[in-house]
């Protein structure tokens, strides 16, 4: 059966009922005059009728009492409960945050430079998070950052819960913190909201002297945590961290002590598998203090940005991917998908320029040309985002 | 109580309220399962695995899907999981020749003559054993859309692949099964649909 390679997916679509108008007609004059194909047609239609002969499923007796038994027998809280234990945490770092305040305050004051001494320890990591910090943040962005600005004024550390096992050992002034923090990851959003109270209020006593700072360059620090925190796709409800609710003296000077304590303790997750999930290199990590990353941390390279399209597109499908670069000045190559020999579809993935904070990209199918799919590959934080069918409604969505 | 509010019970450890849940939807769970192992205690298994799953993981739903959809691919997971562990394929055109007609009560159908009634019965067997001899992949994506009768949008949602994909993904599969009908003599060319 020679039936045609690129008609294939139409047809399955047209035995579905899911072809446009357009796309109909072009199927609808190939079978005129394919035998091969109008063959497949009607083979895939005659099958498509076959599961209809399938009868519904019955569900057996008792399905639901075994299951609620194993529910009720199961040692693990909901993710929701879980929560609230972290609450524990939180209480209990906030007094021993108080405790640090109160030591390192003292020692700030003894050694009468108290305020500028920590202020010196951040420097270097607001150093790079400075180039990363761009003037493209989102309105949903700034929101968090004033949250954050004005949290810092209230007891920092309130909300910052240290990952089980850690102690406060790394309570250092002098010491870069940097590299003792670990970004906590939320690939769900519910954590994200929890990483997202840490990130600000530990950015957020960066300035506790200036709760009304907008963000601009004076707040590199908490620009970039409060940019990072609500990740990717525009998830911007995550306005009123529910951490802030808890009003509270402002405390200047000492805080700008603790600084460094805060920066020092690793951020939560509620999910601590989410660190496992970082090593992996999930796309849209959060990333909290600016650790010393590698080149990630200067962006993705247009060809790094590509080879994400590439496994977006094609990565899923589980069979083996050949690639070609394609000549030319365009960054563009075409993955082919080996389909058991019988099979090969593909596309063409074509890069289509950039902006500040992202790259973009189209996925050409080589069974469906005329309806590309856009892709943006965000720079720092190397998430790819599906803009949707371009065509269809003959925009592309931002 | 509105299923929003029952999730949204649920999601704080209100066990009843998930009890509903697993009620209102435990049909399609099974059904996905059972279509996909061809077995139905291991369909009842993996319906509890499903469920289990969705009890634990309850925080992280939060409506960017239907419910159904997160269930839906809760469950393809738990299936394709399964599956890949225990390579069952070719145990399964076995079992299900030999269940089908134990479990699935077989109700004479009065719109058809015996002979036609005979005809749905092969034609039932054959379509069962070709989707038995696809990869579970394959097998997942057709059951979704012929017989979870799923959209290709909501199957993207529930595979968390582009619709692009999915559409293609079907057509191999669709194509995959007839080529093995084909080959083991069962596909003559249906009899037309009605």
């Amino acid at each position: 059966m020679a039936y045609c390679n690129e008609y294939v997916d139409l047809i399955s679509a047209a035995v579905d009922g899911a072809l446009s108008p357009s796309q109909r007609e072009t199927l609808n004059d190939h079978l005129a005059c394919c035998p091969e194909c109008r063959a497949l047609y009607d083979d895939l239609l005659a099958l498509h009728a076959a599961f209809e002969s399938l009868p519904p499923v019955e569900v057996p007796e008792g399905l639901t009492r075994k299951i609620m038994t194993a529910v009720a027998a199961d040692n693990v809280t909901p993710l929701a409960l879980r929560k609230s234990s972290a609450h524990h945490w939180k209480s209990w770092a906030a007094t021993a945050a108080v405790l640090a305040v109160i030591l390192i305050g003292s020692q700030g004051l003894r050694h009468g430079a108290g305020s500028s001494r920590p202020a010196s320890a951040i420097p270097q990591s607001a150093d790079l998070s400075l180039p990363e910090t761009t003037a493209g943040n989102d309105k949903s962005n700034e929101t968090p950052s004033q949250d954050a600005t004005s949290a810092k004024a209230r007891t920092a550390g309130e909300d910052t819960a240290p990952e089980d096992g850690v102690s406060f050992e790394n309570i250092n002034p002098q010491s870069a913190p940097v590299e003792n923090a670990q970004p906590p990851l939320a690939p769900e959003p519910s954590a994200t909201v929890a990483g997202a109270n840490e990130n600000d209020l530990n950015t957020g006593s960066a300035k506790a002297s200036d709760p009304t700072t907008p963000s601009g360059e004076e707040e590199p620090l908490s620009l970039r945590m409060a940019r990072s925190a609500p990740s990717a796709e525009g998830e911007s409800d995550i306005s009123a961290p529910e951490a802030m609710n808890d009003g509270d003296s402002s405390v200047s000077d000492p805080q700008l002590s603790i600084q460094p304590f805060l920066a020092s303790i690793p951020l939560p997750s509620d999910q601590p598998e989410t660190i496992a999930a970082e090593e992996s290199a999930e796309p849209a990590p959060t990333s909290v203090l600016p650790a010393p990353r590698t080149a990630e941390a200067q962006g993705l390279t247009s060809l790094q940005a590509m080879d994400l399209v590439v496994e977006r597109c094609f990565g899923e499908s589980g069979y083996e991917m050949l690639r070609e670069e394609l000549e030319g000045d365009a960054l563009s190559c075409h993955v082919s998908l080996l389909d058991d020999g019988s099979f090969v579809v593909g596309g063409t993935i074509v890069y289509t320029g950039e902006t500040e904070e992202f790259f973009r990209f189209e996925c050409h199918w080589d069974n469906d040309p005329e309806n590309p799919y856009h892709y943006s590959v965000h720079k720092t934080e190397g998430y790819v985002a599906w803009q949707g069918e371009a065509l269809i409604d003959g925009q592309f969505l931002p | 109580m509105s299923e929003i509010d029952l999730i949204a019970a649920a999601q704080s450890g209100d066990q009843n309220a998930f009890a509903q849940l697993v009620e209102a939807h435990q049909g399609k769970v099974y059904s996905l399962s059972y279509r996909m192992t061809g077995n139905p205690d291991d369909a009842a298994d993996l319906t509890q695995e499903a469920f289990l799953n969705a009890w634990r993981g309850l925080a992280s739903f939060h409506g960017q899907s239907s419910f159904s959809t997160w269930l839906h691919r809760l469950t393809s997971n738990v299936c394709i999981d399964f599956l890949r562990r225990e390579k069952r394929r070719t145990a399964l055109s076995m079992t299900v020749e030999e269940d089908e007609e134990g479990r699935q009560a077989e109700v004479p159908d009065h719109r058809f003559s015996p002979e036609q009634e005979l005809e749905r019965r092969e034609l039932r067997r054959t379509v069962q054993q070709g989707l038995a001899a696809l990869s579970p992949e394959h097998r997942r994506v057709l059951v979704l859309r012929e017989l979870e009768g799923l959209s290709y949008q909501e199957i993207a949602q529930c595979l968390e692949l582009e619709e692009g994909t999915v559409k293609s993904r079907i057509a191999r599969a669709r194509i995959a099964l007839k080529e093995y009908l084909q080959k083991s003599g069962n596909f003559s060319g249906f009899p037309p649909s009605k």
